[in-house]
């Protein structure tokens, strides 16, 4: 049996991990498959680059940051134009796929890394996904891998930035990662305490967010954290295509809301306000011990569903439970914050404000 | 009182919301929720995790009835459940969990459902409805009453990729010789010829599909209110299914759900396109549910049910056959049933007047791409496919009409009366819409585009990867 395995998309905690699971599973069970690592991702696929993973190459990199295997981004909607030699990306990694003569192949990503990989399940390819994503916005799945550290991470940060914000009087925004979905947003601001959590799938008024920072401030507060995922938007914007929001932000000479929002706070408080943008601090690093376990098991039941002849599937967990879902069912769905949810709610109900009234 | 009735199928749940008072009934939601219960398969049974999804997703639609105050939901199935060897452990852990009781639906009932939601089509000239299913296909005669004249064939979509496709989507050598079969089967069942019909309609959730991914190829829009599926365009359409580069992506932006049914679907409706030598095809978006409910309605089937409101059961479930001779005065070809308003009746006459005037248009049209001036034949009763063959069975008994002049008012009246009554509301909710599929975007992610550093870690890549062999002396074919 020939196995290849690929990381597509943005890096983050746990990928290495899940390798590991993976190759440790078919070393115990499959000792006469091979495994193939593919490099940069889908990159790698179409160029028809593969190499040999031995034991001693995943065996210890469970803590390792990062992907051994690199990886790169390949958009959904340019996989079928033609390229300049007049075949389309998915034909070559299809063809590719067959020459090598692959049984299965092992596709570790986030939401658009699972299109393409059904697509190459669409064209008769044996693969299985494992959802990887720092935002946790994958459809079907209740975790993905990377989720938690980049929360502890953003925790990390605003535990810091709390300190300079005491000290200084000071309103501080942190910007975290999430471009649709604002899940590392509410969770972080949450455990980090903020007092505001702006959130994609809630646009906001910024007059609304300067009357709270003020009530604070009128209650004794010393200072006010506000957590903005960098895909919030003002209500003002809601009714804008997303290209026309980066459109008007660009003018701005801003790629996000919240140094606009910074300069209406300031000017329309009176307060200091300073915001931070953790970037890619949230991507890097050793993943934490609860995205160490998630991986391993998904990393582990993947295989598993290999060796049982199960493809077209990507796993997820549900209920505490590792599963698996068709990938012909998540392709292409994502998993915004509900802003009626429990989550937000709960949030609410502790005085938690989230930009609109 | 308001009704849901929910229909598992291959390619998911779909589901209506309806509300029925002093015999007018309006549809309320109609929604899909797809899910691949396909993949979760093991062998011939359902695993547990395609048990616990399909009770989630009933979850899910028993908190949407509950929230529009559903009395009566009632849940069919039919072609998927029919041969999974674990129904019983379906039945009973799906009642456990949702409170829904499984009524199962069998080919010929599933045929007389849908022609009870379709009566209306009967208002078209020699109208002949075909619903493409996993495991079975209907074809209704719209112009027969008898029990022997309606048909459903014993195969479907699902027995056609078990047999021809060993991947995902057809070879073209693959859908030769899926059309090859289907023109025999097609033979030796008797089903008729060029000049028998004039128009097509297609139903079923795996027909709405089609034309789904049609309408997204073609950029065809809806005429006057109908889908409508145009030869040319549809062989075009086919080709483009069966090696086009881009045909994976566009079915998973559409019909992500029915992934490996689209292509044997179209081969399907083509070959009986070819033929019945139609120039076009309309796909109606009303089937099972809308015939299942308007026959429980009539008092004409009945269901276990689950009361929304008691938090009980109710009802019985189906007998496995259709029962005959136990329903009250037949109504006739497309009308309501007794009790139907005369204002209803009046604005059906308009609109199935309206339907007539427009096919006839068509009709004009498809004889004057005729070059042979061909008329039409009007077939002598009692003429069409019989039931005598071996696995192929006709459907149950479907009602005499009152009066049999297919141009009678009163028909048009009541087949646009009974259009209209599973068509107030029905015009596309905001779910329906929401339910399209998404646009493919750019990637994941916040869109930062850059490298990692390689560096001297342990099993990095090599800088030189070993290229794939460009020689393989395993054959496509083989794999």
């Amino acid at each position: 049996m020939k196995i290849g395995v690929l990381t597509s998309g943005g890096d983050c905690p746990g990928l290495n991990a899940v390798i590991r699971a993976i190759g440790l599973y078919i070393t115990e069970n499959l000792p006469d498959a091979e495994l193939l690592g593919i490099p940069d991702g889908y990159g790698g696929l179409i160029r028809g680059e593969f190499f040999p993973l031995k034991r001693e190459d995943f065996a210890d990199i469970l803590n390792l940051g990062g992907t051994i295997l690199g990886t790169s981004r390949q958009p959904f909607k340019q996989m079928t134009r033609p390229a300049e030699d007049g075949t389309s990306r998915l034909k070559k990694m299809v063809d590719n796929y067959r020459k090598s003569r692959l049984d299965c192949l092992f596709v570790l990503g986030g939401a658009g890394t699972h299109k393409n990989a059904a697509l190459l399940s669409a064209e008769g390819c044996h693969v299985i996904g494992l959802p990887k994503t720092i935002d946790n916005d994958i459809y079907g799945t209740d975790m993905t891998f990377g989720f938690q550290t980049a929360v502890e991470v953003a925790v990390e940060a605003i535990d810091r930035i709390r300190t300079t914000a005491e000290s200084h009087l000071r309103t501080m925004l942190i910007e975290v990662m999430g471009n649709k979905a604002g899940w590392l947003a509410l969770h972080a601001g949450i455990a980090g305490g903020a007092d505001v959590i702006l959130l994609p799938e809630i646009p906001f008024s910024p007059d609304a967010v300067v009357e709270k920072v003020l009530r604070n401030r009128e209650q004794g507060e010393r200072f006010s954290l506000i957590v903005v995922a960098e895909g919030a938007f003002l209500s003002d914007e809601a009714g804008l295509k997303k290209k026309e929001r980066q459109f008007v932000r660009k003018e701005r000479g801003e790629s996000t809301v919240t140094p606009h929002l910074a300069e209406i706070l300031e000017e329309r408080t009176g307060i200091e306000t300073r915001a931070t943008v953790l970037g890619y601090l949230q991507r890097g690093g050793t993943p934490s011990a609860y995205d160490r376990f998630l991986a391993s098991r998904f990393g582990g039941e993947a295989a598993r569903l290999c060796a049982a002849g199960h493809f077209g599937v990507t796993v997820a967990l549900n209920g505490g439970n590792v599963v698996y879902n068709a990938l012909s069912d998540i392709a292409g769905r994502d998993k915004p914050v509900d802003p009626k949810g429990e989550a937000v709610r709960f949030a609410r109900d502790i005085g938690i404000f989230f930009g609109t009234k | 009182m308001k009704y849901a009735v929910i229909d598992i199928s291959s390619g998911g749940l779909s589901f209506l919301v309806a509300a029925a008072e002093d015999n007018k009934t309006e549809i309320l939601l109609k929604e899909r929720q797809p899910l691949s219960l396909l993949s979760y398969m093991e062998g011939k049974k359902l695993s547990e995790r395609g048990i616990r999804k399909l009770i989630d997703a009933l979850g899910g639609i028993g908190s949407t009835c509950e929230r529009l105050e559903v009395e009566r939901g009632y849940l069919i199935s039919t072609a998927l459940l029919r041969r999974v060897t674990n129904y019983e452990e379906i039945v009973g852990a799906v009642q456990e969990k949702t409170g829904l009781p499984i009524n199962y639906i069998d080919g010929q009932t599933e045929a007389y459902c849908d022609f009870a939601a379709n009566r209306c089509y009967s208002a078209f000239p020699r109208a002949v409805l075909v619903d493409i299913g996993g495991k079975s296909v209907e074809i209704c005669d719209l112009s027969k009453r008898e029990k022997e004249e309606m048909l459903f064939l014993n195969f479907g979509l699902f027995d056609l990729i078990e047999r021809f496709v060993k991947k995902t989507q057809p070879t073209p050598e693959e859908a030769k010789k899926m059309r090859d079969y289907l023109k025999a089967r097609y033979k030796k069942k008797g089903l008729p010829k060029e000049d028998h019909y004039d128009t097509l309609v297609a139903v079923g959730p795996t027909a709405e599909a089609l034309y789904a991914v049609y309408a997204e190829f073609t950029g065809a829009e809806e005429e006057g209110g109908e889908k409508v599926i145009r030869r040319r365009s549809f062989k075009r359409f086919t080709d483009y299914l069966l090696e086009g580069e881009g045909r994976s992506r566009l079915i998973l932006q559409t019909a992500p759900e029915r992934l490996t049914l689209i292509l044997p679907a179209a081969i399907l409706l083509k070959t009986l396109v070819k033929r019945f030598d139609l120039s076009t095809v309309v796909v109606s978006d009303r089937g099972v549910k809308e015939g299942f409910l308007r026959l429980v309605l009539d008092g004409r089937e009945e269901g276990a049910y689950y009361d929304f409101v008691k938090k009980e059961r109710g009802g019985s479930r189906r007998p496995s056959e259709v029962r005959a001779g136990s329903r009250e005065k037949p109504a006739a070809d497309g009308q309501m049933p007794s009790g139907a308003g005369e204002e209803e009746n009046r604005k059906g006459a308009e609109e199935a007047e309206e339907r007539k005037a427009g096919h006839k248009k068509e009709g004009a049209e498809k004889s004057a791409d005729k070059s042979d001036g061909r008329k039409a034949a009007v077939p002598a009763d009692g003429e069409g496919p019989t039931d005598a063959e071996e696995g192929e069975a006709a459907v149950g008994s479907l009602p005499a009409p009152e009066g049999k002049n297919k141009k009678s008012a009163a028909r048009g009246a009541s087949s646009g009366q009974a259009k209209k009554a599973a068509r107030s509301g029905s015009a596309r909710t905001a779910a329906e819409k929401a339910e399209a599929p998404r646009t493919a975007d750019d990637g994941e992610g916040t869109g930062r585009v850059g490298k990692t550093k390689s560096g001297a870690r342990r099993g990095r890549p090599p800088k030189k990867a070993v290229a794939a062999p460009s020689d393989s002396p395993k054959s496509d074919a083989a794999e």
